[in-house]
C-alpha cells in the first residue's frame, strides 16, 4: 500500500522536475509558423540546383 | 471519639482499622455474620452488600453487618455486562459494582450500581438492549406536580416537558455485589418512567409514600465498551 | 434478557401449532405461523384478529434465523410486508424483526439485495414533520448526533404481511406516514401511525458487517443503495491530495516559468519606419534556451506586417517570418473600447552560439475605419517599431499540461464520489421550488 503510494510521489516529482527543466529552457513557446523560406534557398540557385 | 462520629455519619463500619478517608481505598475486612466469612466493600458509600459464600444479603451500618435477608436467584442469562466490569459510554467510566434484578411479571430487567470517575454513583438501567444511566435526585430536586401521576401525564422539569411513559410494579428478585442503599429481595415497588422531550429520561420508585427520583438518559448499546473484570 | 427462561414454545390458542418463543419480555403480540392469528402475548395468548397467511413474501431471511449484526447475535423473529402505492405504481419490501438479548429489538430489511440495519433513535432530536416538509423552500434539515441529516422522502405505507412476534399489534392496512432524512452515514426516519411517533435510525449493511440469517448464498445487490457508503478505495484520498498538491506546485512553478523573460539582448531598440528594413545583429551565448522577439508599433487603427528574418552566425537564413502589429478604438454607446494590443513576437530555439541578425521590414500596412462615429477613431499609420530580444525565455506551457494531468488525477476520485453521491439522492423526492 505505501509502495503504491511512494511510486506515486516518486514519480510525480521526477516528472515535475523533467518538465520544471524542460519548460525553463522554453520548451512549448516557440512558434510554430517559422518555415524555411523556399525563396531564400531558391534564390541564385534555382530548383534544378543541386540542394545539397 | 471525634474521629469515630465522623466515621459513622459516611457509613464507615466503627471498627474499621484504616480510618483512611480516601474513598478509593479499600476499608478494612469484614466477617460475614451469618457464616464468619470476608466481606470487603468497595468504597465507603456502599450501604449493602451481598456475602460472596452465602446466600445473605448485609446492611452495612454503624455497629457492623446485619443480616438483611436472601440474596434471591439470578439465573444465567447473556446480558451486557455483569459485575466487575468497567463500563465505558461516551466519556465517562463507570465501576459495576452491584446487580440488583426486578421482575415485572411476565419478565423481568436488571439494574447495575456503579461509581463513575469522580466516584459518584450511577444506576444503569438494563432491559433487552435498552439501557438508561441515571443518578438519584437529593429531595430538593425532585420534580413538582400536582395530584398523582399516572400513564400520559404531563409535567415540566427544568424547561423540559415530560411525559409519563411507562408505568408497571417491579419485585426485587435477586442481588449480587455492593449497593449505595438498601435492597430487599421479594419487596415491591412501583415504578414511573418519564420521557422528556429532549431525550432525558425521569424515574420514580416509590413504595407506599416513599418516593426516589432518578434523572438520566438513553444509552445506545453499541456506544457501550465492556471492560471484563 | 427478559423473559421468564422457561417459556420457550407455546402453543396457538386457535389452531394449537407448535411457536417457538424467540423475542423477549417486550413481545405483545405473536402471530401464528401456521393460521396467521395474532395471539395477545400479555393476556394468555388470548387472539386477536386474524391476519391472511397465505400471502408469505419470498425472502431468504426465516423466522429463526440467526446471524450477527455488528458482532452482535440476533435472531429473526418476526416478518413484515409493507406496501407503498404512489400514483397507480406499487412499492413492496420486507422487514424481519430482530431480537437480541443484549442490544434488544432491530429491523432488518432486504432491498434489492440491500441490507440495512435500523433501531430506534431515542437521542435528543427535533422531530420533521410533513407541515414543515411541504412549507419548506429549501431541502429541510435536521441535526441529530452531530451530523446534520438533509430531506430524503415522504412514504406512507401500509402493513400487507405480519407472521412471528411484535413489540406492537400489527394491524393490516394500517398506515404509516415516514418522513425520511439523510446524512452522510445513516437516515433518520420520522414515523407517524394515528396519533404514535416514533424515530428510527438506519445504517447499511457492508457484507462484513451481517453474517449468518441465511444469507450467504443471497443475491448480488443492484445499484447504488441510498445509504451506500462509496467504496473509495485505499488510496482515494491520497490520490486527491497528492495530486492536486501536484497540480497547485506546477501552477506555481509554471507562474514562474511565466514570468521569467531571460535576458536582454544588447541591441537598439528603437526604429523608425523610415529606417526600414533594418538588419540588427545579436548575441547568442546559451544555444539551448529559447529566444524571443518582441515587436511593438505605434499605429492606430491600423495595421502593419512586419517582416522577420533570421540568419544564424554562417550566414545562412534560419526563417523568414513575419507578424501583424494593431490597435483598433472607438467609442460607441457603452463607452471606449480598445482591440489589440500592437504587440507581436515570435520565439525560436537558436541552433549554435554566435551571432546572429535579424532584418526587420515593413511589408504590408492597412487602415481601418469604422461605420459611424469615425471622429472617435482616428487613423495613425506606424511611425516607430520597438524590437526587444531575449534570450533564455522560459515557458510555462507543458507545466501547464502537466498540471492539468494532475488536475485529472486528482479530480477523478472527487468525481467518483459526486457521481455516487448523486446516486445515493436520485430517489429522494425534494423538489426545489425554483426548479421547473
Amino acid at each position: 500500500m505505501m509502495l503504491f503510494r511512494l511510486v506515486f510521489v516518486v514519480l510525480s516529482g521526477l516528472a515535475i522536475a523533467g518538465t520544471t527543466y524542460v519548460a525553463y529552457l522554453g520548451h512549448g513557446g516557440e512558434s510554430r509558423d517559422l518555415d524555411r523560406s523556399i525563396r531564400a534557398v531558391s534564390a541564385g540557385r534555382g530548383l534544378n540546383g543541386s540542394i545539397k | 471519639m471525634l474521629q469515630n462520629a465522623s466515621m459513622r455519619e459516611n457509613g464507615v463500619f466503627s471498627r474499621c482499622e484504616q480510618g483512611l478517608n480516601d474513598k478509593n481505598w479499600p476499608m478494612s475486612e469484614m466477617n460475614c455474620p451469618n457464616c464468619g466469612s470476608r466481606v470487603s466493600p468497595a468504597i465507603k458509600s456502599v450501604k449493602m452488600i451481598t456475602c460472596e459464600s452465602c446466600a445473605t444479603t448485609l446492611l452495612l451500618e454503624d455497629a457492623g453487618l446485619r443480616l438483611a435477608g436472601s440474596q434471591g436467584v439470578l439465573h444465567e442469562v447473556p446480558m451486557i455486562c455483569q459485575l466487575g466490569d468497567e463500563l465505558k459510554i461516551g466519556k465517562g467510566r463507570y465501576q459495576v459494582l452491584g446487580h440488583a434484578r426486578f421482575s415485572y411479571g411476565r419478565g423481568t430487567w436488571d439494574e447495575f450500581w456503579a461509581i463513575d470517575g469522580s466516584g459518584n454513583p450511577v444506576w444503569i438501567s438494563v432491559d433487552e438492549g435498552d439501557l438508561i444511566l441515571q443518578r438519584e435526585l437529593p429531595e430538593k430536586d425532585w420534580p413538582q406536580y400536582r395530584g398523582t401521576l399516572r400513564l400520559g401525564r404531563t409535567l415540566r422539569y427544568k424547561t423540559e416537558g415530560f411525559r409519563v411513559d411507562e408505568e408497571g410494579t417491579g419485585t426485587c428478585v435477586g442481588l449480587k455485589g455492593s449497593f449505595g442503599h438498601p435492597l430487599t429481595v421479594g419487596e415491591s415497588y412501583r415504578f414511573l418512567n418519564l420521557q422528556g422531550e429532549n431525550g432525558t429520561v425521569l424515574s420514580a420508585e416509590s413504595v407506599g409514600k416513599d418516593y426516589e427520583w432518578f434523572i438520566g438518559s438513553w444509552i445506545d448499546p453499541f456506544e457501550v465498551e465492556v471492560k471484563a473484570a | 434478557m427478559s423473559l421468564n427462561p422457561d417459556l420457550k414454545s407455546i402453543n396457538c390458542t386457535a389452531c394449537g401449532a407448535g411457536l417457538d418463543v424467540l423475542g423477549g419480555g417486550r413481545v405483545t403480540t405473536h402471530i401464528c405461523s401456521y393460521c396467521g392469528t395474532a395471539l395477545d402475548a400479555l393476556d394468555n395468548y388470548k387472539t386477536l384478529v386474524k391476519f391472511n397467511i397465505l400471502e408469505r413474501p419470498e425472502t431468504p431471511v426465516k423466522i429463526g434465523a440467526t446471524g450477527q449484526i455488528f458482532g452482535v447475535n440476533y435472531t429473526v423473529i418476526g416478518l413484515l410486508e409493507h406496501e407503498e402505492v404512489w400514483r397507480g405504481r406499487s412499492w413492496k419490501w420486507v422487514d424481519h424483526q430482530v431480537f437480541s438479548p443484549t442490544h434488544g429489538y432491530a429491523w432488518l430489511t432486504l432491498e434489492d439485495g440491500h441490507l440495512t440495519f435500523s433501531r430506534r433513535y431515542r437521542k435528543p432530536v427535533g422531530w420533521l414533520s410533513e407541515a414543515e416538509v411541504n412549507r419548506a423552500d429549501t431541502r429541510p434539515r435536521v441535526r441529530a448526533g452531530g451530523e446534520v441529516f438533509q430531506y430524503y422522502e415522504t412514504s406512507t405505507s401500509a402493513v400487507i404481511y405480519a407472521e412471528g412476534e411484535f413489540t406492537w399489534a400489527p394491524r393490516k392496512g394500517q398506515k404509516t406516514t415516514t418522513i425520511t432524512a439523510m446524512s452522510d452515514t445513516a437516515m433518520l426516519g420520522f414515523s407517524t401511525t394515528k396519533r404514535e411517533r416514533e424515530i428510527y435510525h438506519t445504517v447499511y449493511l457492508e457484507p462484513t458487517e451481517v453474517s449468518g440469517f441465511g444469507l450467504d448464498t443471497g443475491g448480488k445487490p443492484s445499484g447504488v443503495h441510498a445509504l451506500q457508503k462509496l467504496k473509495a478505495g485505499a488510496h482515494a484520498g491520497f490520490l486527491t491530495k497528492a495530486a492536486l498538491g501536484c497540480m497547485v506546485l506546477c501552477l506555481g512553478l509554471a507562474l514562474v516559468m511565466f514570468l521569467q523573460n531571460g535576458r536582454l539582448a544588447e541591441t537598439r531598440q528603437r526604429f523608425s519606419v523610415t529606417e526600414l528594413p533594418v538588419t540588427i545583429p545579436f548575441e547568442v551565448s546559451e544555444p539551448g534556451r529559447l529566444t524571443r522577439i518582441d515587436l511593438q508599433g505605434n499605429g492606430r487603427n491600423s495595421w502593419h506586417f512586419l517582416s522577420v528574418e533570421l540568419e544564424d552566425p554562417e550566414g545562412e537564413v534560419l526563417f523568414e517570418s513575419g507578424r501583424t502589429v494593431e490597435y483598433y478604438h472607438g467609442r460607441d454607446n457603452e463607452g471606449s473600447w480598445s482591440e489589440g494590443s500592437n504587440a507581436a513576437s515570435l520565439a525560436f530555439f537558436p541552433p549554435t552560439p554566435g551571432r546572429y541578425a535579424v532584418t526587420l521590414d515593413l511589408e504590408e500596412s492597412g487602415f481601418w475605419a469604422p461605420n459611424v462615429n469615425r471622429a472617435s477613431s482616428p487613423q495613425r499609420q506606424l511611425t516607430e517599431v520597438s524590437l526587444q530580444i531575449r534570450n533564455g525565455v522560459s515557458s510555462s506551457f507543458w507545466l501547464v499540461l502537466l498540471a492539468l494531468g494532475f488536475g485529472c488525477v486528482g479530480g477523478l476520485p472527487m468525481l467518483r464520489r459526486y457521481l455516487h453521491n448523486r446516486a445515493r439522492w436520485r430517489d429522494s423526492d425534494w423538489v426545489d421550488e425554483d426548479d421547473d
